[in-house]
């Protein structure tokens, strides 16, 4: 515990993000990680003067693994579902972006896989990336719990892969493997933090599918993960009934989220303001918990969000995005 | 009390093509602050200012210092504007700055294409030296025939060692990586594909950041020809460049006598002409007003008269007094102690010049925090060493400082650390009450450093009062905290609390309202009151409500400050008692280590030396600045800055 309060007490600051987005380009950006965060020991034998961004991003998500690595150790956690997750979640991750590919007709997804979690995945990431159609990937998955669920899903010939369905399915199936662990079983406080994080998840992709997909209630519904915690399944069925998105985010306001909602950001853009809450939400469990598997779990989620802050920032660097459009990209 | 010295303005006029000839008296003078002349009604006044004409030479000349690293003598040269001037145009010196300057440019562009050359061998040195790789795996063929090939697309570079990691992903391609040495999380590498796959294989490295080194043409043979030729190659580049350095050098040298003589007489004329902008011309006349002190007033006109220019020195005006430049009067001994006043801030002209109790204070208290007869001789030794190598005015700081601490450490007995060195001196003289041993006498101690902590914040009320009463600021001299109200009250109290312990009775219905309620309630209304005093009626800003509130906060303030600011002196004895504590563990050390007491000895009194003596002298500033100038000192003023000629000054 004491070991975690003190990697995320290292975390980036207000003022580093505001340093990192006022830098001209990624060498710069660069340059402060490492000589003035926490990431300068990821960066300690790279030089920075001229990296590319695509070099800096594998390099700071390799780091994020590493982290994990040191703090749990997964080969001696062994089957510990909690402690283990990462690997689960990097199966599931990979897995769905295989899917992408195949659908999109790119192969390319060598170049981002993380391949140093090869040896703790049940599957060979090298040959996921060979994968170029669903029943290859059937084929590798073969022994894995993956095929049985993905099985289901082989598309007819000439249709694109169902990514929805498959992404409920592998979804759910993480999050069920994780509530269902032997440690989160004997925990209601991880318990709590997990279904949280789903209910929050749930509430994003229905916004999402209401205001971009225009999809009704069936619709909706059938591509939830089926896991409820603090708001009831028929305030989340009323939510997936609403008329279009504003009548969404009105109903959402009267529920247990909603009203922890900032108004001004909800005003502003909806997607966003609930990304927040889920990250103050896992800071709160973080600050609160009182087991160390709890800790680590919402760590974890502090840490990613942390690094996808970090690419953004490096993009819009990139990309030379002001900095207000940067900074409103990023969920503190 | 030192106090500033009182100044005078001078007015210098003459006819335009003397203004030359003014600027030099003036620079001589050495006692000469000038100000920008006010433009008078009626008068079609210019800046005199232009172009500095001697610009350009100016910076040739620091050019040509940078470029040979040539350092120009820099003897004040004593001559007339118009002798500089003719010494300029005789010796042709423009001319020959340009030529010389032409000449060490050609010189320097010699010597940085030698060294580029030797970059340029270097960096293919360093591209090629992965390829060595170890004993196993060297790349034994030449790179003019593997470049050569025509069958195949060929790639030299580097991948950094997460995307190495991936290469295996690639094998069932027609892509060839011939992997060698390793350094900064980048692995380098030749890759092969055959030359119609030369697209896909860019494609493929572009997606794993592969990062392509060109070498050079001029590299041939396998690694280790080509790495002897261009060993070779270098020190023959540097070599040469030592050569060519050497002949720059040489010439500078050569040249260095005349180009001093060059550069202190044109930066004179360049610093003279940029005096202009502080002068008026009018109808071929010129203007010029400044300040100096009264003591320069006979001595200063007579040089000016002899020359046909007129000069006039007079009283300042009222408004001229608020601009007039500070000259602090302090003796030899407090000298060196303007330098704390100045850092706080330059006193303005009707304040008082803190300095001399700045002198006194500092080196009082810092004897007694640092009392060590030993400790204190080194230091008055490494003051007098810095005083004496640099002149700067920490060395002389240090010598006052090194004596207080001697008197303090013979008072207290102690000689480097050795607390009971003078004992036998003191038998023999028959003084029984010394030396006073502080580790046994912690209570006094720490009483005496709040007394003297009192009589110092007494000493800055009064201080106060007196500039209040000079200033005809009567709210500060009588009502405020600072002022007799303040005084009263403090005093009062102390004499209440602490009385009784002393045998002194003070207390009662009467002394409390007439001694601490009543100054209080002063305090309170020291703002009307002023007003009052002041003749504009007994006048409150604002709201009463607000008047009340803040009055009330800023009492309490009072209140805090009295006592925080007391016990804030209790440091000095916390010093005192810490020196001796932190020496007496230097001690034991010293007899835990046998055969190496000596050397513990050494190094525990230059440890204690260097940690104590800074934080007893940043203790003691902040005594000073907080505790006694936040009560007295405001420090707005602009102090005296004479003109001269800044020969260190490059201009670029």
């Amino acid at each position: 515990m004491a070991k975690l309060h003190a990697i995320v007490g290292a975390k980036l600051r207000d003022s580093d993000y505001h340093q990192l987005m006022s830098c001209s380009n990624v060498a710069d950006a660069a340059d402060y990680l490492k000589r003035r965060t926490y990431y300068s020991r990821v960066l300690e034998n790279t030089d920075t003067d001229k990296i590319h961004r695509g070099i800096l991003e594998n390099l700071l998500r390799r780091g994020f693994y590493e982290d994990c690595y040191r703090i749990t150790n997964f080969e001696k956690l062994g089957d510990d579902e909690v402690y283990n997750h990462i690997v689960l979640k990097t199966e599931v991750d990979e897995i769905l972006i295989c899917i992408t590919h195949i659908n999109a007709g790119t192969d390319d997804q060598i170049s981002t896989i993380p391949i140093y979690m090869n040896r703790y995945t049940c599957f060979d990431l090298m040959e996921l990336a060979k994968v170029r159609s669903f029943s290859e990937l059937l084929k590798l998955l073969a022994k894995t719990p993956y095929a049985a669920l993905l099985k289901k899903y082989s598309p007819k010939a000439g249709e694109k892969i169902n990514y929805q369905a498959c992404e409920l399915a592998l979804r759910s199936y993480f999050y069920e493997r994780l509530l269902g662990s032997r440690t989160a079983a004997g925990d209601k406080d991880i318990q709590a933090y997990i279904c949280a994080q789903i209910d929050m998840i749930n509430i994003i992709n229905a916004y999402r599918l209401k205001k971009y997909y225009y999809a009704d209630y069936e619709q909706i519904k059938s591509l939830m993960i089926p896991i409820y915690r603090r708001i009831p399944e028929r305030a989340f069925d009323q939510l997936y009934s609403a008329v279009d998105s504003e009548d969404f985010i009105r109903i959402l306001r009267s529920t247990f989220y909603g009203r922890k909602l900032d108004e001004a950001e909800l005003m502003k853009s909806p997607e966003r303001a609930l990304q927040k809450e889920r990250y103050r939400s896992a800071k709160r469990s973080f600050a609160l918990a009182k087991s160390p598997p709890a800790a680590y779990l919402t760590y974890v989620y502090l840490a990613e969000t942390e690094l996808k802050n970090i690419i953004r920032i490096i993009e819009g660097i990139r990309y030379s995005l002001p900095v207000e459009e940067i900074a409103s990209l990023l969920i503190l | 009390m030192s106090s500033v010295e009182k100044m005078l303005i001078a007015e210098i006029t003459g006819d335009e093509p003397m203004l030359d000839l003014a600027l030099g008296l003036i620079s001589d003078s050495g006692c000469f602050h000038m100000e920008n002349a006010p433009v008078k009604q009626n008068m079609a006044s210019r800046s005199a200012k232009g172009d500095n004409p001697y610009i350009r030479q100016m910076k040739m000349l620091s050019e040509i210092a940078a470029l040979s690293g040539v350092k120009y003598g820099k003897t004040e040269v004593k001559e007339s504007a118009a002798q500089t001037s003719r010494w300029v145009t005789e010796n042709n010196a423009s001319e020959e700055i340009e030529k010389i300057h032409a000449e060490i440019s050609a010189m320097a562009d010699a010597v940085q294409s030698s060294e580029g050359e030797m970059a340029i061998h270097e960096a293919a040195l360093e591209q090629i030296s992965h390829l060595k790789g170890n004993a196993d795996q060297s790349f034994d063929v030449d790179f003019a025939e593997v470049f050569a090939c025509k069958n195949l697309k060929v790639r030299y570079g580097r991948f950094p060692l997460d995307s190495y990691e991936r290469l295996s992903y690639y094998e069932d391609k027609d892509i060839c990586f011939l992997t060698f040495g390793e350094d900064e999380g980048y692995k380098y590498c030749f890759v092969f594909a055959p030359v119609e796959e030369g697209d896909m294989l860019d494609e493929i490295l572009a997606g794993l950041y592969f990062e392509r080194i060109h070498i050079p043409e001029f590299v041939s043979g396998n690694i280790v020809e080509s790495a002897g030729q261009l060993e070779k190659d270098i020190a023959s580049d540097r070599e040469n460049t030592e050569k060519l350095r050497t002949k720059l050098a040489r010439y500078a040298e050569d040249k260095k006598d005349f180009l001093s003589q060059c550069y202190t007489r044109l930066k004179t004329m360049y610093d003279l002409y940029e005096l202009r902008q502080n002068a008026l011309l009018d109808s071929g006349s010129f203007y010029i007003m400044g300040f100096i002190p009264e003591s320069n007033k006979n001595s200063f006109a007579d040089p000016f008269t002899k020359a046909g220019l007129a000069v006039e020195i007079r009283e300042m005006t009222k408004k001229e007094e608020e601009d007039a430049p500070v000259k602090l009067k302090t003796s030899r001994f407090a000298e060196p102690f303007s330098m704390f006043v100045n850092l706080y801030g330059v006193p303005s002209h009707t304040d008082v010049n803190p300095t001399t109790i700045v002198a006194l204070t500092y080196t009082l208290l810092f004897g007694i925090m640092f009392g060590d007869l030993g400790q204190g001789f080194v230091l008055m030794l490494l003051g007098f060493f810095l005083h004496h190598k640099n002149g700067k005015p920490l060395g002389r700081i240090m010598e006052r400082l090194g004596v207080s601490s001697m008197i303090f450490g013979t008072l207290y007995g102690s000689v480097f650390g050795v607390e009971d060195a003078l004992d036998p001196v003191y038998e023999r003289l028959g003084i029984s009450f010394l030396p006073f041993k502080t580790i046994e006498n912690i209570n006094t101690v720490l009483y005496a450093a709040i007394g003297i902590g009192v009589v110092l914040i007494i000493i800055s009320i009064i201080v106060n009062m007196i500039q209040g009463i000079r200033e005809r600021d009567w709210a500060r001299a009588l009502f405020t905290n600072n002022g007799l109200a303040g005084l009263v009250f403090y005093v009062s109290l102390l004499l209440m609390l602490i009385g009784p312990m002393a045998g002194i009775k003070a207390g009662g219905a009467v002394y409390v309202i007439c001694l601490i309620v009543l100054p209080l309630l002063v305090m309170f209304m020291h703002e009307p009151l002023g007003e009052l005093l002041s003749g504009n009626g007994f006048k409150i800003h604002g709201s009463l409500g607000d008047f009340i509130a803040t009055n009330f906060f800023e009492c309490f303030e009072y209140l805090l400050g009295y006592a925080t600011n007391t016990l804030s002196f209790v440091r000095v004895g916390g010093f005192v008692l810490s020196h001796a504590g932190m020496m007496s563990v230097v001690l034991a050390l010293a007899q835990m280590a046998g055969k190496g007491s000596v050397i513990v000895m050494i190094l525990g009194n230059i440890f204690v030396m260097g940690l104590e003596g800074l934080l007893s002298g940043i203790q003691v500033l902040r005594l000073e600045f907080y505790e006694m100038f936040s009560r007295y000192y405001t420090g707005g003023g602009k102090s005296f800055e004479p003109v001269r000629i800044d020969l260190d000054e490059m201009i670029e």
